[in-house]
C-alpha cells in the first residue's frame, strides 16, 4: 500500500490502474495489448511525476519531507554502512531511542553514525517518540562524539525531527542545556563532521546535530525555526495558512543554499526519495564520500578552524557590514559607510552649528 | 420595553463587566494601579521606583528591567559606554510585505536601539566588565542577525580587552522572521562564548531575568555554557519550550512552579537566586574571588593615583 500526498491524485489513479493491469489474478498471463497499455501508463505516470515535482511549492516540499514512505535514518544506516554496532545510553539517566547511534564502516573506513529516527509504522513511531529527542539523546550524542574524536573517527549525522521533545521531564532534565552542550561539543571536534538533513530539520532540535563541517540537504528536505503550522498560527492565528508560512520562512534546500546556511544539495529522484531508494542511496553515498575525501587531509586545527570560519561567516554579508578580512575572528569589521555615519553622529553638534552659521552667512550675503 | 431590548441590555451589562474584569493592555499600561499579589491592587509607584528597582515590596516579584536600567543600576548612572555592534541587513530572507521591517521600526522607536541586545563596557569596584543585556520589549527579545552579532561582538570585545563577560539573559528564542539565518546564531553565539572562555581566561557570568526560552536558553545562555548561572527570583521563568507548547503537545499536568527560577534551582540548573537589590554585590563577590582580587586593592590603587596626582600637581 502506497501513501499519496494531496497533490498526487492523478498519479494515484494512474498507478492504481497500472496495478490492476499487473495483477496476476485479474489476467491469465499478459497479452501483447496489455503490455503496451502498461508501458503507456508507465510513461504517463513518469510524465505526470516530472510535471508535478518539477515545480513543488514550499508547502508541498514540506509534505514530501514528512512523507510516511520516505526513507528514514535507519534505512540509510542499514544500507550505507557495514558492521554497524549500535551504542546506547547517556550514562546519566537513560537511553533515547529517537536517536540511533553507533560505530560502523563506510567504504572500509571507521565512522560514527548518529541518526534521528521517526519510525516507519505506528509502533515504531511511538517507540522512537516521532523523532523528538530528549536531553538523554543529546547527551548520548555528546558522549559518542567525544569518543569518536579521541579515536580520530569522522562523524555522519542524519537529521529528521519535528523538533526537540517539549515534555515536562525533558524540560526539567535540561533540554536547552543539552542542546547547547551538543553545539559546543560539535565546535570542538577535530574530526570531520557531516550532517545530512534527510527529512525535517525542526528548529533547535535539528541545529544541535547540524553544527558540522559540512551540512548537506536532500532536495525535498526542509529546515526552519518553527513548523509552517506553528508559524501560521502565530502570524495569522490560522494554522491552515501553511503555504504562506512555508514560503516566507525560506525552508527549502534551494533557498537555504542561496542564504549560505547549507553547503550542498543532494538530488532526489523524480517523485521524491521514497520512489527510488537505490537512486537516493547512491547519491547520498557519493556525496558523503566526496565530502569526507575533501576533509581527510586537514589537520585537527584546520578542521576546527574551517568549521568556525564557516559558521561565523553565515549572515555576515550586506547591510552596514562587510566580510571581515580575517573571517576566523569573532569580530565583524564595520564598513566605510558605517564609519562615516558614526563620525557624523559624534560630531553632530558641531555639524549642526556649522550648518546654521553657514545658512546665516548665506542669507546675510544675499541681503547685503 | 420589549424582550429584545431587555436582552440587549443584559448583553451590554455582561460586556461592561467583562471589560471591568479584563482591562485592555492600553488601560493596564495607563493605569496607576497594578494587580500583583495582595487582595487589593498595588500602586505602581510602590514597585517601579529607584529603591524598589521594579520589584514588589510585598511578594518580591521582579518586573522587567530594560538594558539601560540594568546598566545604570550595575555600573552607576551613565558610568559606562554603550558599544557599537554590527548592523547586518534587516530582512535577509526577504520576508514578504515588509512585515518584519515594520515590526523592527516600531521596536526601534520604542527602545531607541537598533536591536534587542545592548552591549556595554564599564567599571565596578575597579574591575572592567563587558556586559550584554536583552530587551524583551524589542519583538520579545528574539535573536536575529543583529542581536546575534551583538552577542558575538560582546564576547569578541571582552576577549580583546581581557575582561569578564556579564550577561543579563531574557527573551523568547530565535527570530521567526529570519528562520534559517536566526537558527545559525545558536551555533555562532555558542562558538563565541566558547572561544571567549577558552582563550581569555576570564569568567562568563550569566543572569536569568524575566522570561528566558528557546534558542536563547539553548545556546549562549545555557546554564553550563556560562561559568556561573544566577537568577532573579519570582517573575523569572527559564525553559526551552513555552508552557503552552508543553501543555498542548504532551497534555501533561504542569505544576505551578514548573520552569520557575526556584524550580530550576531545585533541579540543578541555577547556582543561586538573588534579589535585584543584592545581586550586583553577589556578582562582584564571585568575580573578585575568581580573579583573586583583594577587597581593598582597588581603593588602594585609586588612592595611590590620587596621591600621585596631588604630588605631580
Ligand atoms: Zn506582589
Amino acid at each position: 500500500m502506497r501513501n499519496y500526498l494531496n497533490f498526487e491524485d492523478k498519479i494515484k489513479n494512474l498507478e492504481n490502474e497500472l496495478d490492476k493491469l499487473k495483477d496476476p489474478y485479474n489476467n491469465e498471463g499478459l497479452s501483447e495489448v496489455d503490455t503496451n497499455k502498461i508501458s503507456k501508463i508507465q510513461s504517463e505516470i513518469d510524465e505526470k511525476l516530472k510535471e508535478v515535482y518539477s515545480d513543488l511549492n514550499p508547502w508541498q516540499i514540506t509534505l514530501v519531507a514528512r512523507h510516511e514512505d520516505r526513507p528514514k535514518s535507519k534505512f540509510f544506516i542499514d544500507n550505507l554502512f557495514e558492521e554497524f554496532i549500535p551504542l546506547s545510553g547517556d550514562r546519566f539517566y537513560g537511553e533515547d531511542k529517537s536517536v540511533i547511534s553507533g560505530f560502523a564502516k563506510f567504504e572500509g573506513n571507521s565512522i560514527l553514525v548518529i541518526g534521528q529516527e521517526k519510525g516507519d509504522d505506528l509502533d515504531s513511531r511511538i517507540k522512537r517518540n516521532f523523532g523528538m529527542m530528549r536531553p538523554e539523546g543529546y547527551r548520548k550524542t555528546i558522549r559518542l562524539m567525544r569518543l569518536a574524536d579521541k579515536f580520530k573517527i569522522p562523524i555522519i549525522f542524519f537529521i529528521d525531527t519535528p523538533g526537540a521533545y517539549p515534555g515536562v521531564g525533558a524540560e526539567e532534565r535540561g533540554q536547552a542545556e543539552a542542546i547547547a552542550k551538543t553545539i559546543e561539543c560539535s565546535m570542538e571536534l577535530g574530526v570531520p563532521t557531516i550532517s545530512v538533513i534527510i527529512g525535517e530539520g525542526g528548529s533547535g532540535g535539528a541545529v544541535a546535530l547540524s553544527s558540522s563541517s559540512k551540512v548537506l540537504m536532500l532536495s525535498n528536505a526542509i529546515y526552519s525555526v518553527i513548523s509552517p503550522e506553528g508559524c501560521a498560527t502565530i502570524l495569522w492565528r490560522d494554522p491552515t495558512k501553511t503555504l504562506e508560512a512555508a514560503k516566507a520562512m525560506k525552508l527549502s534546500a534551494k533557498d537555504l543554499l542561496n542564504l549560505g546556511v547549507i553547503d550542498e544539495i543532494i538530488t532526489e529522484p523524480v517523485g521524491g526519495a521514497h520512489r527510488d531508494r537505490d537512486f537516493i542511496l547512491k547519491n547520498i553515498k557519493n556525496s558523503i564520500f566526496k565530502n569526507l575525501n575533501d576533509l581527510k587531509d586537514l589537520s585537527r586545527d584546520e578542521i576546527i578552524n574551517q568549521r568556525k570560519k564557516k559558521f561565523l561567516s553565515i549572515g555576515r554579508s550586506g547591510g552596514f557590514v562587510t566580510q571581515s578580512t580575517d573571517e576566523n575572528s569573532l569580530s565583524m569589521k564595520t564598513s566605510f559607510f558605517m564609519d562615516i555615519k558614526k563620525r557624523i553622529y559624534t560630531f553632530k553638534k558641531e555639524l549642526i552649528i556649522f550648518g546654521f552659521l553657514a545658512f546665516i552667512f548665506v542669507i546675510l550675503y544675499y541681503f547685503l | 420595553m420589549n424582550w429584545i431590548s431587555k436582552i440587549l441590555k443584559v448583553g451590554e451589562k455582561i460586556k461592561t463587566n467583562i471589560q471591568k474584569k479584563f482591562p485592555t493592555k492600553k488601560q493596564q499600561s495607563e493605569s496607576k494601579w497594578i494587580s500583583c499579589c495582595s487582595e487589593y491592587p498595588n500602586l505602581k509607584s510602590e514597585i517601579f521606583n529607584e529603591e524598589q528597582l521594579n520589584t514588589c515590596p510585598r511578594c518580591d516579584r521582579h518586573y522587567p528591567f530594560t538594558p539601560r536600567e540594568r546598566f545604570n543600576h550595575f555600573f552607576g548612572k551613565n558610568n559606562y559606554e554603550i558599544l557599537d555592534t554590527p548592523r547586518p541587513p534587516d530582512n535577509p530572507i526577504d520576508w514578504p510585505d515588509k512585515i518584519y521591517e515594520k515590526k523592527l521600526k516600531k521596536a526601534r522607536e520604542l527602545t531607541g536601539h537598533h536591536c534587542a541586545v545592548m552591549v556595554a563596557q564599564g567599571k565596578r569596584d575597579g574591575i572592567k566588565i563587558t556586559s550584554f543585556a536583552i530587551d524583551s520589549r524589542f519583538i520579545g527579545g528574539s535573536i536575529n542577525n543583529s542581536s546575534g552579532e551583538a552577542i558575538v561582538s560582546c564576547f569578541a570585545k571582552a576577549l580583546e580587552d581581557k575582561t569578564p563577560v556579564l550577561g543579563w539573559s531574557e527573551g523568547g528564542g530565535q527570530a521567526m522572521y529570519q528562520s534559517g539565518i536566526a537558527l545559525q546564531f545558536m551555533v555562532k553565539t555558542v562558538l563565541a562564548a566558547n572561544t571567549f572562555k577558552k582563550e581569555s581566561g576570564q569568567p562568563y557570568i550569566n543572569i536569568y531575568t524575566n522570561k528566558v526560552y528557546g534558542g536563547i536558553t539553548a545556546s549562549f545562555a545555557a546554564p553550563s555554557l556560562s561559568d556561573i548561572a544566577f537568577s532573579e527570583p519570582k517573575g523569572t521563568m527559564i525553559g526551552f519550550a513555552g508552557q503552552a507548547i508543553v501543555r498542548n503537545q504532551t497534555r501533561e499536568e504542569l505544576n505551578s512552579d514548573f520552569q520557575t527560577s526556584s524550580r530550576m534551582l531545585e533541579v540543578g540548573f541555577v547556582d543561586a537566586i538573588f534579589h535585584r537589590k543584592e545581586i550586583n554585590d553577589k556578582i562582584m563577590n564571585i568575580l573578585k574571588i575568581l580573579l583573586h582580587k583583594k577587597n581593598n586593592e582597588f581603593e588602594a590603587t585609586d588612592n595611590n593615583t590620587k596621591i600621585r596626582e596631588k604630588i605631580s600637581a
